[in-house]
């Protein structure tokens, strides 16, 4: 049996979740490395001074 | 970039984002919630003797954001059915199908172990601990245990929104002292009349999903009596730090002022022209107007402590 095919309105929806989902996940990873840099650089200084 | 969809015999469609998902990704963590307790963890911060790097101090305030979220967003997974009955909630996330319950409950545990690893490294592991103690109390606690069984649901489950204080404090000093103690028990008095204030002319939704609201379950005169009861508990805990001398005469002042201005509000709640039951003749408008002023009461109160703290340390006042 062939699986059910998406319309071409649902794709376009699926395709635009899909993007903003990436998008979103790209964001939070970068984010995630700044936060973690940025603590580790506040650790150093912190412990020098 | 953009997706391209094939449209046949016409050109391909570029495709934008769709940012809706997103925003109820961020609705999940209950961002409203979140302000408060981000208020009260910053001040718990800002009165702590001792020094804190801003990046970190920065990083522990995201920690307790993120970690009142994510015990937000466990919340709304475990409380679908009723949130999915009730008018003020049935347009959730969850309930409304935009977001599969189990994607919710694993972004939920995700963002918990973040916020509490995240605080660890950031400040130290005791903070990390507090915070981890505040988010199980509020998710097992709270939201599975008393809030469907009591109606002192919300007395207890207060605890969970009382810790902000403590853990801004832990973040800065690493143990815990008597200040902020009086501040988490200034948060869990405060949360019973706020909270009962709002479901006396709310009740209706807590009722259609059998949540045991006081309301609900003693009626509006009992409830009226239990917010001037716990008002007059809160009103001298407010001016306790001056009195013990861990905070001047500045914020003595407005806790003398803001604890009145509570009671004010109480006692006309109490006062309302109302049926033998209880019930409101004229609309609750006392109760919605004690609603707001705690909403004041509390950020007063917490202002006026770091405002209190600063001149202190500027050598304005003794």
């Amino acid at each position: 049996m062939e699986p059910a095919r998406m319309t071409k309105e649902e794709e376009v929806a699926f395709l635009r979740r899909r993007r903003s989902r990436n998008i979103g996940m790209i964001v939070v990873l970068i984010a995630l490395v700044i936060i973690f840099y940025l603590i580790t650089m506040a650790k150093l200084t912190s412990s020098v001074s | 970039m953009s997706d391209l969809i094939d449209r046949g015999a016409t050109a391909p469609l570029a495709i934008s984002a769709d940012w809706s998902e997103l925003r109820d990704w961020f609705a999940l963590l209950k961002p409203r919630v979140m302000t408060l307790v981000v208020f009260t963890g910053l001040v718990g911060m800002l009165v702590a003797p001792g020094h804190i790097h801003p990046v970190l101090g920065a990083a522990a305030i995201f920690c307790i954001a993120l970690g009142a979220g994510a015990a937000g967003c466990i919340n709304m997974w475990y409380d679908r059915d009723i949130d999915a009955v009730m008018r003020r909630t049935a347009r959730r996330p969850i309930p409304a199908g935009r977001i599969a319950p189990e994607a919710a409950l694993s972004f939920g545990v995700i963002l918990s172990g973040l916020s509490v690893m995240l605080m660890g490294l950031a400040t130290n592991w005791a903070a990390g601990a507090w915070l981890a103690g505040s988010i199980l109390f509020y998710v097992f606690i709270y939201t599975m245990w008393l809030k469907r069984r009591t109606p002192q649901n919300i007395v207890i489950g207060g605890a969970a929104g009382a810790f902000p204080p403590i853990i801004g404090w832990v973040a800065v000093t690493g143990s815990v002292d008597v200040l902020p103690l009086i501040l988490f028990a200034i948060v869990f008095a405060w949360t019973p009349p706020h909270f009962w204030s709002l479901s006396l002319w709310a009740h209706d939704d807590y009722q259609r999903a059998g949540v045991p609201m006081l309301p609900v379950v003693s009626g509006a005169k009992e409830t009226r009596r239990q917010i001037m009861l716990y008002t007059l508990v809160l009103a001298p805990l407010g001016l306790l730090p001056t009195l013990l001398g861990l905070a001047g005469w500045v914020y003595g002042a407005f806790a003398i002022s803001l604890g009145a201005g509570f009671l004010f509000h109480a006692l006309r709640v109490l006062a309302e022209p109302q049926d033998r039951k209880g019930v409101s003749l004229i609309g609750d408008v006392a109760a919605r107007n004690a609603f707001r002023f705690s909403l004041l009461h509390l950020a007063g109160l917490f202002s006026a402590l770091a405002i209190d703290h600063w001149l202190s340390a500027l050598g304005i006042i003794s």
